[in-house]
């Protein structure tokens, strides 16, 4: 015989007072971790994050220790162009003979000196010649020389990414330029190869410029974005976003790192059911009756009587929730492209965001003839945090030296579904553009 | 000296293998608390969480080693009230005046219901209503104390708990197979 209870309360306190289940496994995981945190937790973070911070300024900040402040200049050896005359050259004869050197040429190399000498023996007569001579620079305007070629190849190494890394040269700390010119000079009477060594070494004083690539620099970025769920009945929702970033450049591979704010918004749901008192049909009632006369037949007086009995109604709402979410975005990117200022690169990371504000509004619903009212929230809670992963392309003009502005259409993967009863559906995905102001200090 | 007693003393201690044992002792019971209050496992994990952090955190308050169970199935109570708090809970204010009604009549009985079947039905009422009903039924307080914890009028608990009392009777009529059809003639006179 089964046991029965007079009233609900009797029954939902006999069956449910020791209700007992057992959790899952991770909640217990949860608590450790949490009561650690708050044990010893604290003692340990702290060590971590002061070595986080010692080692990213050994790493990213303290750099070009080799410079030297000094300004004075080690040494200086210039090798001076010679130019090669045959000492029976009939150039300053009128006569018009075949140039019996024609096909004769020589290489002079000289040894590193800090003059100007032109070994006698190997000096022939010298020729006015101002085409020959414009070749060449005195030896005033070698220093000029020098310095403007090792600016131009400086330059032109950072115009085109990639190329100081197979050109090798360290741009930070330049101390030593080799400049190799040369030059074939052919008339009538002479015929020369010419070669200019040039052996320059670098003032120490060579600050890092400031305006270089490899330096700090910040952005203020917003970006509109779109996520594409599994949801049925809301696939599509909206959402927004602003960072903050500092962006850290060693030649063309650059680290972002920033701190932003993510809007989000959503349907909510609500479901109501009330009990109305309606007319669920009717019948005809018979009142009285009187008979027929002619045929003797009963006829039947009736009245339309409608049947009423308490009917279920189910209703749903919807609103417009705003979640804002916490975001830490972290991104490393590669500069494979650039010219005249617009540049192009492929970036890939993540992004953690946290849960740190909602706004769902809640429904009403009043109906007179009601006898009962059931509003029912189901709205599907939200996650209380997420990691995105990303990749896109990064494209970026700079308009003056300090500033320029940046577009990145990006394609986001979230790790974990939105909601916390989605497990089974499959994460969502999204796509924006992040568009930005750059600026350096 | 009891296991309890000796586990609750290594707790104060802060000894993580005694809290675990204290744990996997009573959390059973403590998350069927939380599962009553709340909408659904993962809800009730999370207040299950909340709750043991703060018995832990605060075991060295505890006086009667004794009452344990109960001293802690108040926090998770507790847990469980500001945990919804934080939401916004829709109390259907529909009639002010209304009181207890002719639902909680006594001329019919019920059958031995399975809990885990009890236990939906209690989320799916609003959460309104089953916060009431859980603090009347199960906490045992009075009107007076539910609107004072709650901050709602007396009238509207008791419009709460009228209303859970309602749903579930209806549930539990649908359950059984029983149907109650009544009709209202209209006369024309």
């Amino acid at each position: 015989m089964s046991t029965r209870f007079n009233n609900i309360d009797e029954l939902l306190k006999k069956s449910l007072t020791d209700y007992d289940k057992k959790p899952s496994a991770k909640t217990w995981q949860k608590i450790s971790m949490r009561l650690w945190l708050m044990d010893k937790g604290m003692y340990f973070l702290v060590p971590v994050i002061l070595l986080t911070i010692i080692a990213a300024y050994f790493l990213f900040i303290d750099v070009d220790k080799n410079i030297v402040s000094n300004n004075t200049e080690i040494s200086r050896n210039i090798i001076e162009p010679e130019i090669l005359r045959d000492s029976t050259n009939p150039v300053l004869t009128d006569k018009n003979e075949p140039n019996p050197l024609k096909n004769k040429t020589s290489i002079v190399s000289n040894k590193h000196t800090d003059k100007l000498e032109i070994p006698e023996k190997e000096t022939g007569i010298v020729e006015n010649n101002s085409e020959v001579d414009a070749a060449y620079t005195k030896p005033d305007e070698i220093d000029n020389f020098v310095t403007d070629s090792y600016k131009d190849h400086f330059n032109q190494a950072n115009a085109y990414p990639g190329l100081a890394s197979l050109s090798k040269t360290n741009i930070l700390m330049p101390t030593r330029i080799n400049s190799i010119s040369g030059g074939y000079s052919y008339n009538n009477y002479l015929n020369s190869v010419n070669l200019r060594s040039t052996d320059y070494i670098m003032s120490p004083d060579a600050k890092p410029d400031k305006t270089s690539k490899d330096a700090w620099s910040y952005g203020i970025h917003i970006t509109p974005e779109l996520i594409f769920t599994n949801d049925n009945e809301n696939s599509k929702k909206k959402a927004l976003n602003f960072d903050l970033t500092g962006i850290y450049t060693i030649h063309d591979f650059y680290l972002q790192f920033g701190a932003g704010i993510g809007l989000s918004n959503d349907k909510g749901k609500f479901n109501i059911n009330y009990a109305q008192f309606d007319s669920i049909g009717y019948y005809y009632e018979v009142t009285g009756f009187t008979i027929n006369p002619q045929t003797g037949a009963p006829v039947f007086k009736t009245e339309l009587e409608n049947v009423y009995d308490t009917v279920l109604y189910n209703d749903t709402k919807t609103t417009d929730n705003l979640y804002t979410y916490f975001r830490i975005p972290v991104f490393a990117g590669l500069r494979v492209h650039e010219n005249k200022g617009f540049s192009i690169s492929l970036k890939a990371g993540g992004t953690y965001s946290l849960l740190i504000d909602k706004k769902e509004p809640g429904t009403s619903y009043s109906n007179d003839n009601a006898t009962w009212i059931i509003i029912s929230d189901e709205t599907q809670s939200r996650i209380q945090s997420n990691v995105q992963l990303s990749v896109g392309i990064g494209m970026a003009y700079q308009i003056k030296n300090k500033l320029s502005i940046s577009a990145e259409p990006m394609y986001n993967y979230y790790i974990n579904p939105v909601y916390v009863n989605n497990l089974s559906s499959k994460a969502p995905w999204s796509i924006g553009l992040r568009t930005g102001i750059l600026f350096k200090f | 000296m009891t296991v309890d007693r000796k586990i609750i003393e290594d707790c104060i201690k802060g000894k993580r293998r005694a809290q675990n044992k204290l744990y996997n002792r009573y959390a059973g019971i403590m998350l069927g608390v939380c599962l009553r209050y709340s909408k659904n496992l993962h809800e009730a994990e999370d207040i299950l969480q909340e709750g043991f952090i703060k018995v832990f955190k605060n075991i060295q308050t505890l006086r009667n080693f004794e009452f344990v169970q109960s001293w802690m199935r108040t926090i998770m109570v507790n847990t469980a009230l500001n945990h919804l708090k934080k939401k916004k809970i829709y109390f259907d204010q529909i009639d002010e005046n209304y009181v207890a009604d002719a639902v909680y009549e006594t001329d019919y009985t019920i059958e031995n219901t399975d809990p885990k079947f009890l236990l939906e039905l209690i989320q799916q009422l609003p959460e309104g209503y089953r916060l009431v009903l859980n603090l009347y039924v199960f906490e045992e307080l009075k009107h007076k104390e539910i609107a004072e914890k709650l901050n709602i009028s007396v009238n509207t608990s008791k419009s709460q708990l009228s209303k859970a009392r309602k749903y579930l009777k209806n549930k539990l009529e649908e359950f059984n197979k029983i149907k109650k059809v009544s009709f209202n003639y209209e006369h024309q006179v």
